[in-house]
């Protein structure tokens, strides 16, 4: 293999000794923050990106392959791993994505991210904006990249149909007219595409401090709300900052949350085309809270429906439908009078709600919950009668008599009749301050907008037209062309171009010989 | 009179069919290269795109819901976008050696698709959403693209294997088309024909240009996909990210390609060795598109197969 290499008589040729007496010599006459930026300058190459981003990924493959904490059983991880359990624990094995290597490996490729793009930047920049044009010798000496062709067109005449030509291919082209007989033509498209992977950098930058913002500002917390119930955010279940308390710089919401009712939606038989099957429970359509806002005096300053997948947002708080939970309540109508029966008791490890109706008398209620047991299709209660003799109506060794009701049914039971009306279900709220969301999502449209800049290719194209003889109407064209990608379609854009300059405007390619300063190696 | 369900079901085996004869065709191609055959297997692929778009239009007519929201459906949307790239880069490239192994692997997808439970169910409520009609197909999108990456990755291999091409590094050749391939001075000869020859040298290398152009397509896909989940997330959960296992392997493969597309802009490292880090991509990605489901753990638990 070979390629064409110009040689130049630069610094590139210079012993290496000089080279570093030279380096030494420059560093000792460099200000502080000079010689900072050089001791940082590890943290600025491609190779320690490479390395960090394999790393990064090996350890979140780690954290895939591991169990962990939260997804795992802790003591089905302590069986697995036996005496080693400890050791690897402590190695944040189980814990992968909050271990202290993983945090540091995050926090170097941020140091890399950041001091790589202020290297880089500025280069870019001059890269994607420069104007920059070639004399004729600078195109003979750049290598193969290059064409040239005898044309019998005048030079303002070519200057014309070659802008045409460029603008009408998507290129913006600039001339150098600074020399009337020798002008200069300098073509560009894609200039963008080389701020792409620096934009995608500066969003992966903005959306790693936005994280921090919402570990520093942020909170999450979980309620479960039965309707009619006002909760305090800051008093919920499970309220926790994003960090440990001492250092949490956020603040909870002064307004509370009303539950004004809680419901389930089941997909109806011929709603979709997959009707409910005899003996299979329905499907949950979707869970529906209805929630206000209220403020410290008491006024409702908002009231929505929420959702799964349509929160409901108040400043930069939010509550999300997550769950629901049956509290254990069953509201039943009993003789004509409504009651709350509590799950109270335990029959062989079912949860039973036992109630004194008065008179000696009692109401024994097992309720199964649809979710819960795959074997029923909508919620139900079994109810039983006691009295101070034991069930009644029982005969030996026989189920003693029971009626069995799906919500919003009714029967009789020994001459009582009960109404089943519902059990009472809490939604499941997730609420969480996120301070950082606007900063996210604004680093998400940058991360996005850079990595699309990147597929496009920067095509520049250099040209020098240099008269021959007297004659007006003869000049020679040398192009230089360069593309950091795509290279095949570039060089079919350029043969369309040749084509139609031969065929159009009588071009005739020039042969040459390699220019001297030109050396194949 | 056919219902949707039977129209489903037909387009998709007549798809099915038209992509083995495709593949019959590449099969002739491969063994006696005729422009004839090139273009049967390139039409036959087009023509089963199009069977399998209208069996997933059917399919979503009859589950009432743009249907992608299990494996059967996830799969038939991978090899639609298989074969939309594929068509598309076999006109403008006029690739030779891809269409075999493309259709080969087409067939065998279709086969094992079929194989799957492909019963509609009714969607749960995290997914009721119109993010999962973005997403997922985002997603999906970038994984054909990863594969076609991945085949023209073996295509490379299998020519450096066979004539040492693989050798030289993308800084050299990002001067030129085809200056770090060719003994001959470009320069010198300055004519369509010069652009002509370093085309046809460029074809030895052509399939490292294909790889690198479906990674730097699919990079901002799969980048965008993920954003596009975790904002999903972050309307459905509250949480943009949860380390689920589908979420971290998705992850680990944008890294995996993240490190492919920064070796090329390295330059320091050959071919050959960025054909083995797409390949390695592509082990990554159906890690996270297999093997994850396997798991049948975390908040992706529904993609599961069976």
């Amino acid at each position: 293999m070979s390629s064409t290499l110009r040689t130049s008589p630069t610094s590139d040729n210079l012993p290496n000794l000089s080279v570093q007496q030279s380096d030494t010599n420059a560093l000792q006459k460099k200000s502080f923050p000079d010689q900072v930026w050089e001791l940082l300058a590890c943290f600025r190459s491609v190779q320690l990106a490479i390395v960090l981003i394999s790393l990064l990924a090996i350890a979140t493959m780690a954290g895939v392959m591991l169990p962990q904490d939260g997804l795992v059983d802790t003591a089905q991880i302590k069986t697995t791993f036996g005496t080693n359990y400890r050791l690897y624990k402590a190695m944040g094995f189980f814990n992968v994505y909050s271990s202290y290597w993983f945090i540091a490996l995050e926090v170097l490729f941020f140091f890399n991210l950041l001091i790589g793009s202020f290297k880089w930047l500025k280069p870019a920049w001059i890269a994607a904006t420069q104007t920059t044009f070639k004399t004729q010798k600078q195109i003979q000496v750049s290598g193969p990249r290059q064409l040239a062709f005898n044309t019998p067109l005048s030079s303002q005449s070519l200057l014309s149909s070659l802008t045409s030509t460029l603008k009408k291919a998507g290129y913006g082209v600039k001339t150098d007219l600074s020399n009337p007989n020798t002008p200069k033509l300098y073509a560009t498209k894609g200039n963008f595409s080389r701020l792409g992977p620096h934009t995608a950098h500066i969003g992966i930058l903005l959306m790693l401090i936005s994280s921090v913002v919402g570990v520093f500002f942020g909170f999450k917390a979980q309620e479960l709300a039965v309707p009619g119930q006002t909760f305090d955010i800051a008093k919920a279940q499970m309220f926790k900052p994003n960090i440990d308390q001492q250092y949490w710089l956020g603040s909870t919401p002064k307004w509370k949350v009303h539950v004004n009712d809680f419901n389930m939606v089941y997909y109806a038989p011929g709603e979709t085309s997959m009707n409910p099957q005899p003996g299979v429970p329905a499907t949950v359509k979707q869970y529906y809270a209805d929630l206000s806002i209220i403020d410290p005096k008491g006024k409702t300053l908002k009231r929505e429906t929420i959702s799964v997948n349509h929160p409901l947002s108040m400043g930069d708080t939010t509550l999300y439908q997550a769950s629901f939970s049956p509290t254990g309540k069953l509201f039943v109508e009993v003789g004509g009078k409504r009651m709350t029966l509590q799950t109270n008791t335990q029959f062989m490890g079912r949860p039973v709600s036992l109630t004194e109706l008065g008179n000696g008398k009692a109401l024994l209620a097992f309720p199964f919950f649809m979710q819960q047991d795959p074997n029923i299709e909508r919620n139900q209660a079994v109810f039983f009668l006691r009295d101070t003799k034991g069930f009644v109506g029982a005969k030996a060794h026989k189920m003693p008599p029971n009626l069995r009701l799906e919500e919003g049914q009714s029967g009789t039971l020994s001459g009582l009749s009960i109404r089943y009306v519902k059990p009472e279900i809490a939604t499941g709220l997730q609420i969480k301050k996120g301070p950082e969301v606007p900063w996210m999502y604004l680093s998400y449209l940058i991360i996005i907008s850079g990595t699309i800049m990147c597929i496009f290719s920067q095509r520049r194209i250099w040209m020098a037209i240099v008269p021959q003889g007297n004659t007006e109407n003869s000049n020679q064209l040398w192009i230089s062309y360069l593309s950091n990608k795509a290279h095949i379609s570039f060089a079919k854009e350029l043969r369309q171009f040749e084509i139609q300059w031969r065929n159009q405007n009588g071009f005739v390619p020039l042969e040459q010989s390699l220019p001297e300063e030109t050396a194949t190696v | 009179m056919m219902t949707p369900a039977d129209w489903e079901q037909n387009f998709y085996y007549t798809g099915l069919s038209l992509q083995g004869i495709g593949l019959l065709f590449y099969c002739i191609h491969a063994l006696k290269p005729q422009t004839w055959a090139r273009e049967g297997g390139w039409g036959s692929t087009l023509l089963a795109m199009l069977c399998l778009g209208l069996s997933l239009y059917f399919r979503s007519i009859h589950a009432q819901y743009f249907a992608l929201s299990n494996m059967y459906e996830s799969l038939m949307v991978v090899c639609i976008g298989i074969q939309l790239a594929f068509v598309f880069l076999e006109r403008w490239f006029k690739l030779r050696m891809l269409g075999l192994p493309v259709a080969a692997l087409l067939v065998g997808t279709l086969f094992y698709d079929i194989n799957l439970p492909t019963e509609i169910h009714p969607l749960q409520p995290a997914l009721q959403s119109y993010w999962r009609s973005i997403h997922v197909p985002i997603i999906l999108l970038s994984y054909a693209l990863f594969t076609i990456a991945f085949l023209s990755s073996v295509v490379f291999l299998l020519k450096d294997a066979v004539s040492n091409i693989g050798g030289s590094s993308p800084k050299l050749a990002a001067d030129g088309p085809s200056n770090s391939y060719s003994d001959k001075p470009y320069y010198a000869q300055s004519s369509v024909e010069a652009i002509e020859s370093s085309l046809a040298l460029d074809k030895a290398n052509i399939y490292d240009e294909i790889t690198y152009r479906c990674v730097a397509f699919g990079f901002p896909l799969l980048t965008l996909g993920i954003i596009l989940g975790g904002i999903w997330a972050n309307e459905a959960w509250g949480n943009y990210w949860s380390w689920d296992p589908k979420e971290s392997m998705s992850l680990v493969t944008l890294l995996g390609y993240g490190v492919y597309l920064h070796l090329r802009v390295n330059g320091a490292h050959r071919h050959r060795t960025l054909a083995w880090v797409s390949v390695i991509g592509f082990a990554l990605m159906l890690v996270t598109y297999f093997g994850v489901n396997l798991m049948g753990v975390g908040l992706h638990s529904y993609g599961k197969i069976g």
